[in-house]
């Protein structure tokens, strides 16, 4: 009788534990790394990236689930701020800013002539990204992969993802263009926002 | 005397004229048993690699390398070339290409992959499948391709109920993506021409939509989850229309001769399966000028007219593949 009673007892908390683990697992929201909307294929490195906002907000760039930059790592600035990652390992190489407004651009060449063959290359701008780009500069961004740094302009917001050795103008660009008619801040256009999965880069 | 014999004789000369007449019934039964695929009650063994065999004689061995969706790996550190244009290849139209393969997906299915043995029916739109009542055996297949606007919702009974793909381009995408499909149904893009790419694009990233530079203005409200959207490798419609219907490739401005999407799916499953069935294929005769040419709506042949397609063509193709036994067919040809 008492054994029945136990298994009785036991049958119900099994029951009522395996409902409530089918309801908790149902109801929870996958996570992909990042925070991107969807599982990268195999073989494929996730990505999301997000331009500063107005002079206030800086940018973020994520890669791989990794915070490469962002306002909380205090590694972004006005300007164009870069990530450097390997294209086959999606380990980080490198973080770095360049003001463009304020600053000089030639740091700033000679950082892009330096990029490795076979380079994730992630650039979002901050507050000013255009003002001190030359011709030189901008074609080597373009030789990323980059169709909009042609007509990059005053406070534009733009993020891009390309690649050294890239074989093709990239998918992986978003720019709006500062126009005082449709900003959403006073002399800012709206943040600009990205995600995807870049394929890996294999010998 | 003699009159009972002359009976015995008539009673005999009767049973012999039953017995020729049931026999030619039956032979004739069998006859057309050789075009009408009987329903499988049990299900046809599925040998694997059948139609890779089959097809690589009408194809060529090398074929099956080719991957079934495009994916961004194979153009954005490697150089693809592609020696055609669009329909036939992505000459030209990478750019815009590229920025659909960033926001859509280039697999399988897990399940699909899987298979041991891939079992597939491609579901014309033709109207023998009105009344056919296949609805249940076309459920019954591991994949089940669809094209363009073919109706599921109201005709279950004839036509089944699971997609698994839907083949379509953007004139042909007037079909609720939700209702008419699965949850999981690919919808697999076949682009005649670059806009077919930007269309596409516009929609799945809600951008300012393209007007211009379509036969039929397609839809500019789409409700689709971009993780359903396949892109065809266009290499299909090449050897479609290569090796099925003997088509050059670079065809003078005026003829613009192209396979059907149905003669499409026909190729791109004998690459995906192991085993083909078709129904739903074949138009009514040229003289029969009033019999319609869907199973869901009222047009006739004369509409096909000036759409770009052979449709005599087209039907000895297909005759030539169930005759090698390549596919075969569940509704009569």
């Amino acid at each position: 009788q008492v054994f029945e009673i136990k298994m009785d007892a036991s049958l119900g908390n099994l029951f009522a534990r395996s409902a409530l683990d089918t309801a908790a697992r149902s109801t929870k929201p996958p996570r992909y790394k990042c925070g991107i909307s969807k599982a990268c294929p195999e073989k494929h490195f996730a990505f999301k990236m997000a331009s500063g906002a107005a002079n206030v907000v800086g940018p973020k760039i994520c890669l791989e689930d990794n915070v490469l930059m962002s306002g909380v790592k205090n590694n972004v600035g006005r300007g164009i701020n870069v990530a450097l990652a390997n294209g086959k390992t999606g380990e980080v190489l490198d973080t770095k800013y360049f003001d463009m407004w304020g600053g000089d651009v030639a740091p700033f060449i000679e950082f892009l002539k330096a990029i490795q063959d076979g380079t994730i290359v992630l650039m979002g701008t901050y507050d000013d990204g255009a003002t001190k780009l030359n011709d030189e500069a901008r074609r080597l961004i373009a030789d990323l992969g980059s169709t909009s740094i042609t007509n990059l302009g005053f406070r534009d917001n733009w993020v891009f993802c390309g690649g050294k050795g890239i074989k093709t103008k990239s998918p992986f660009e978003q720019h709006i263009k500062n126009n005082k008619d449709t900003n959403k801040y006073e002399g800012w256009p709206e943040v600009v926002e990205m995600e995807g999965c870049i394929p890996q880069k294999q010998d | 005397m003699v009159s009972k014999s002359r009976w015995k004789l008539l009673a005999m000369l009767a049973l012999v004229l039953v017995v020729m007449v049931w026999y030619s019934i039956s032979r004739e039964d069998r006859y057309i048993e050789l075009f009408y695929f009987p329903i499988p009650e049990k299900k046809e063994p599925c040998l694997q690699g059948e139609a890779e065999s089959k097809a690589s004689k009408l194809f060529g061995n090398y074929s099956r390398d080719q991957p079934i969706f495009l994916r961004l790996e194979d153009y954005f550190w490697v150089k693809t070339p592609s020696a055609y244009e669009l329909p036939y290849g992505t000459k030209g139209s990478e750019d815009l290409l590229l920025r659909v393969l960033a926001i859509t997906s280039s697999s399988i299915p897990k399940n699909i992959q899987s298979l041991r043995c891939r079992r597939c029916v491609v579901v014309g739109n033709g109207h023998r499948l009105r009344n056919s009542s296949l609805g249940d055996a076309i459920n019954k297949y591991d994949v089940v391709i669809r094209l363009n606007n073919a109706p599921v919702a109201g005709y279950e009974g004839d036509v089944g109920s699971k997609t698994t793909m839907r083949l379509f381009y953007p004139e042909s995408a007037h079909f609720d993506p939700k209702v008419e499909n699965n949850p999981d149904t690919l919808l697999v893009l076949v682009a005649f021409k670059a806009m077919d790419f930007h269309w596409i694009e516009t929609i799945l990233s809600d951008k300012k939509r393209v007007r211009k530079g379509f036969w039929k203005q397609p839809p500019l409200i789409w409700d689709v989850n971009p993780k359903q959207i396949r892109i065809l490798n266009p290499f299909f419609m090449e050897i479609a229309a290569d090796k099925l219907l003997s088509l050059p490739m670079q065809q003078p401005r005026k003829i613009k001769q192209k396979p059907t999407t149905g003669l499409l799916a026909i190729t791109l499953a004998l690459h995906l399966c192991d085993l083909v069935h078709i129904a739903g294929f074949g138009y009514p005769d040229a003289y029969n000028k009033k019999q319609t040419i869907h199973y869901y709506e009222q047009i006739t042949l004369k509409s096909m007219a000036g759409s770009g397609h052979n449709v005599s063509q087209e039907a000895l193709a297909i005759k030539r593949m169930l005759e090698m036994g390549a596919i075969k067919n569940l509704t009569s040809f």
